[in-house]
């Protein structure tokens, strides 16, 4: 546990070494964003590490949430990271003109397409440098309660626009599957 | 990198005559983009202004060069646009297909296909606040000098992968259309 005291989920990734000097970058780096949150009193919760990097849960109203990850390979960047949808149809075509649609218009918030064999899912994506959001916390805060937000309603017209898929849920399953996506 | 083109100078508030008093927001933001670049000595060209909003660009020798933009409804915001390629082969899925790899491998440079009726460009664009811009000068410059040298490595790519099109030329008249379009 961190000295902020993340509520946590589950171990540290199984069969990850947290000291692999990959991701050990990773958490110093996610420990100054945890810091960061405390601070302005932004509950968040410990997902675990991945391969390529670690990161926190950060929820909203309940089920919705953002993922703040940082990849060890560029441990200076943090990931803001929405679900918009997982296991969507494979309508390949309209996915990607509505992801182009969304990203062009408020390029703020990148949309796109997230196609693992284990399935394909719909993010929303804010990419910051860590020392900048520790430098300026009014910002973090908005970032982390505006995205989910957006990503609602971006939700919304993926669904009225016919694409069919899951919503991801404010759980360990899906909180670690969007880590583990946020990162590659 | 090595900069070229006019140097900024002190310009006064807009004034509601001579403006709508949205563009007079756009404007009057604008200014504080132009006073924060002048802080940093990175010289700019001032484009005319369009109905929907105001910008500038900025050039870089051997980089081609950046539109920055201000859109009226939304004059919290600096659009920071280059563009990849103009008018470019209707070869909408592989484009498509292209835009959202790049935006997912990097979320924080977003590539789009901006399909309007006088032919399809494709740019990459941050879209910033513009009081964290002002907060964080050392990350604007940043934004500034790697979004291009990023633009054109993403321009190689579609070029590689078949995509025809033409590269944004430095004369006024191909700013002035990036200008437009980043308003959109």
């Amino acid at each position: 546990m961190s000295p902020v005291s993340c509520a946590a989920w589950g171990g540290n990734g199984d069969g990850i070494d947290a000291h692999d000097s990959v991701v050990r970058k990773a958490i110093r780096q996610l420990e100054r964003v945890r810091n960061t949150l405390a601070g302005l009193g932004v509950q968040c919760r410990e997902v675990g590490l991945d391969v390529f990097g670690a990161g926190v849960g950060v929820a909203q109203n309940g089920t919705d949430f953002v993922m703040l990850s940082v990849a060890g390979p560029a441990d200076g960047v943090l990931n803001i990271t929405a679900g918009l949808l997982k296991d969507i149809s494979h309508e390949r075509p309209k996915v990607l003109e509505l992801c182009n649609s969304f990203t062009k218009r408020n390029p703020a918030c990148p949309v796109y397409l997230h196609d693992a064999p284990d399935g394909w899912d719909i993010h929303m994506q804010q990419r910051f440098l860590v020392d900048v959001l520790i430098s300026e916390p009014w910002f973090f805060r908005s970032c982390v309660e505006d995205l989910p937000v957006v990503a609602r309603s971006a939700r919304s017209k993926f669904h009225a626009a016919g694409i069919c898929g899951r919503p991801y849920s404010w759980s360990e399953a899906d909180a670690r599957r969007l880590l583990v996506r946020s990162l590659v | 990198m090595k900069k070229f083109g006019r140097q900024s100078t002190t310009r006064p508030v807009a004034q509601k005559h001579d403006c709508s008093e949205v563009l007079c927001l756009a404007i009057n933001q604008l200014n504080n983009v132009r006073a924060v670049l002048s802080g940093l000595g990175i010289r700019y060209r001032d484009l005319q202004r369009e109905p929907r909003g105001v910008g500038i660009s900025v050039v870089w020798k051997h980089a081609g060069y950046l539109v920055l933009s201000v859109a009226g409804a939304d004059d919290d915001l600096l659009s920071i646009t280059a563009g990849l390629l103009k008018d470019v082969r209707h070869d909408r899925s592989r484009i498509l297909e292209i835009c959202n790899v790049l935006t997912r491998d990097n979320a924080a440079l977003p590539v789009y296909l901006n399909d309007e009726t006088g032919g399809w460009d494709i740019h990459v664009q941050q879209r910033l606040r513009i009081d964290l811009l002002r907060a964080e000068t050392d990350f604007f410059r940043a934004c500034l000098e790697s979004l291009p040298v990023a633009a054109i490595e993403m321009r190689s790519k579609f070029q590689e992968s078949g995509i025809k099109g033409q590269s944004y030329s430095l004369n006024g008249e191909d700013a002035q259309h990036l200008l437009l379009r980043s308003l959109a």
